[in-house]
């Protein structure tokens, strides 16, 4: 199993909760208080998450001597950022219909509805991206060896 | 189209029926191990696993590679199978 892979499982399984429990608690706790800081918390909070991984493998040692990334796995990752990208971009028109859908013409939507399809998104995106990058990848596993 | 260029086309529109003899290869040029070959080629050991099985289509860099790691021509590593080609050509 190569990096990509154990980075997709470690996506799959605590990648979303990571995403989802934090953010839903600053939405709900500062909307419950009438606070509108959730924002910055949420918008820092994602910022320092998405820069661990990259902190992580500039720290984790690396031989040099031989090829980790190849042609394959640009290509591997190229088709599961474009598969969640369109997934995502699904996602997001649904998100956009339902709540005109529920409430018709004259009715009114919530702002906390905003955040939510935002950290949503954000879950499915890293969701999609992970599971594409396991089925092309083969779930990891045995490669064949000798 | 004629039918013979309708049957190149075919071929290389779908990857399995292009076949490869890296495993042979191997086993003839010392019983080279796939992360020889890899560390040869510069890919990694699960790229050469994906092409020997077939997986995978390289691309014509890494193509080249492979059939100068072994010291053959490209042909005699990657092979496109299809028996209306060979019956036309015959």
């Amino acid at each position: 199993m190569n990096k990509a892979q154990k980075e997709a499982w470690f996506g799959l399984f605590l990648g979303v909760p990571l995403i989802l429990i934090p953010c839903g608690a600053f939405i709900f706790i500062s909307y419950d208080r009438g606070i509108s800081i959730a924002p910055p918390f949420i918008l820092a909070y994602l910022v320092s998450m998405s820069f661990l991984p990259w902190l992580f493998r500039f720290f984790t040692y690396r031989n040099k001597k031989r090829v980790i990334y190849d042609e394959r796995d640009r290509l591997i990752e190229k088709r599961a950022a474009l598969v969640s990208y369109f997934v995502f971009w699904l996602y997001f028109v649904i998100v956009l219909i339902i709540p005109w859908w529920v409430t018709g013409s004259t009715g009114s939507v919530p702002v906390i509805i905003l955040p939510i399809i935002l950290v949503g998104g954000l879950s499915i995106f890293v969701f999609i991206q992970s599971l594409t990058t396991l089925i092309l990848y083969g779930w990891g596993g045995k490669d064949g060896e000798e | 189209m004629a039918k013979s260029e309708k049957n190149v086309d075919s071929c290389f529109r779908r990857n399995d029926n292009i076949t490869n003899q890296i495993r042979r290869l191997r086993f003839e040029n010392g019983e080279m191990t796939q992360q020889q070959l890899a560390d040869k080629a510069g890919v990694t050991r699960q790229t050469i696993i994906a092409i020997e099985a077939g997986k995978y289509a390289p691309s014509l860099a890494l193509a080249f590679r492979i059939a100068k790691a072994f010291g053959v021509p490209i042909q005699d590593v990657f092979q496109c199978e299809n028996e209306d080609i060979a019956s036309a050509e015959d």
